[in-house]
């Protein structure tokens, strides 16, 4: 069929109007934190063994990176069941990392070409909920210093809070860990309705809670979760303690 | 297809994209909006078509550090710019595979600047290669800073541990194996509510 005049002037009109409505819809929220996890974690491998004069136990000790962590969740059949419904493929991409959407609380897997899966959610498919981790912050419990500038907004501020680590690949191996986390927010000039604004999350969940490795009870040490990004953000959130 | 349709054709085209700006102007320059309620932006968020932020770009398309003489004449403001900019590809490499990541991180233990040092610590453990061990000992043997040279070797050694995923720790277990340790760790939540 050829297009008449009038179909491609609708045609052109609507790309332009959808292309300037996207610039619109893009959402100002907080900015995602690429996260950096690391941590140790002891556990016994083994039942006390004996050489006839002796018995002995030792405690085995295992490193935690967001690598690894990645790796045991494409190891897991649980997992890749809920992977496949909810994002079509059951193995994470090689090269994915973790970010932080501090205002859901929710830990993501995501890569530079569009994967995307949070670790806690809904299975759309067998319509049930699903949870292999997330970072909480203890909202009741927010405290903050801060600075800012009354005619700029440039500024800065410093939180500290109660947060809880949970990582969980149904497959023998949990990490729920407890520490205290600060939150800093560095400003810069309002333009509008948003400011830059960089955000810095440094959440050491020292405490090793209930943890596993390949089913055996064990104690995570040092786990820490951490990272920065930059973005706009809605000028009149600050302080943030306050406001959240 | 005829110059008098083509250039209609173009009037009207350039008449939109003037009326989209002059409205985006409009709705970008009134006062600021109320921030989202919380349920509001989880909608907004958890869209999967709309990211609550850009995606972090290649690693090809951020700039490079430059040497310290070039940053001599740098404001402040451009200085921490450009070691964001190389956080954000030391945190890229660490998330890859391949020895040239590897090898730049391994660079830039030695950059002259403390912060991206630090982020590449971060870098070689995230990376997770036992390659780093040696290269790390010789950036704490190189540094005068002691506090640098605790995290150097506090990295070695954690570089040194098996990773949790490693084949030797995750040992297939037999079903009365794992109902064994379902049964204890069910018995234990029991407790922690109690």
């Amino acid at each position: 069929m050829k297009p008449t005049k009038f179909g491609m002037l609708a045609i052109a009109a609507a790309v332009v109007l959808g292309t300037a409505y996207s610039v619109q819809a893009v959402p100002v929220t907080f900015p995602l934190v690429q996260m950096n996890i690391s941590g140790i974690v002891s556990y016994n491998a083994d039942n006390p063994s004996t050489n006839g004069t002796a018995v002995k136990s030792e405690l085995t000790k295992v490193s935690i990176t967001t690598k690894s962590l990645i790796s045991l969740l494409n190891s897991s059949t649980n997992v890749t069941k809920t992977l496949l419904d909810v994002t079509g493929t059951n193995q994470i991409p090689s090269g994915s990392y973790f970010v932080y959407d501090l205002y859901n609380e929710n830990l993501i897997v995501t890569n530079k070409n569009g994967f995307r899966f949070t670790l806690k959610g809904e299975d759309a498919v067998t319509s049930t909920s699903y949870e292999y981790g997330y970072l909480d912050i203890d909202m009741d419990n927010l405290i903050g210093s801060f600075n800012q500038n009354d005619n700029t907004g440039v500024g800065n501020e410093t939180d500290l809070t109660g947060i809880d680590f949970y990582f969980y690949d149904k497959n023998g191996n949990q990490l729920e860990d407890y520490g205290n986390g600060f939150i800093k927010w560095n400003f810069g000039k309002v333009s509008g309705s948003v400011q830059k604004t960089t955000l810095s999350i440094d959440f050491p969940a020292s405490n090793g809670y209930n943890d596993e490795v390949n089913y055996n009870s064990a104690i995570a040490q040092n786990v820490r979760c951490s990272g920065s990004a930059t973005g706009n953000v809605y000028a009149d959130i600050f302080p943030f303690y306050l406001w959240w | 297809m005829r110059p008098k349709f083509l250039l209609a054709l173009l009037l009207v085209v350039l008449a939109v994209v003037g009326a989209a700006f002059v409205l985006n102007q409009l709705l970008t320059g009134h006062p600021a909006p109320p921030p989202p309620a919380r349920a509001t932006a989880t909608l907004t968020t958890s869209a999967p078509v709309a990211p609550s932020a850009a995606p972090i770009p290649a690693v090809s398309s951020l700039p490079v550090m430059p040497t310290p003489a070039t940053t001599n004449a740098w404001t402040p403001e451009q200085r921490q710019a450009a070691i964001e900019a190389e956080t954000d590809r030391l945190q890229q490499w660490s998330a890859n595979d391949d020895p040239a990541s590897l090898s730049h991180i391994l660079a830039d233990l030695t950059h002259s600047e403390k912060e991206i040092r630090q982020a590449a610590i971060e870098a070689a453990k995230q990376y997770g290669s036992r390659d780093a061990i040696p290269v790390l000992k010789d950036a704490a043997a190189n540094t005068s800073d002691t506090k640098e040279q605790m995290d150097l070797l506090a990295a070695a050694e954690f570089l040194s541990l098996p990773p949790i995923a490693d084949e030797a720790v995750q040992q297939p277990k037999t079903p009365e194996q794992i109902q064994a340790a379902e049964q204890k760790q069910a018995q234990r939540q029991k407790r922690l509510q109690r």
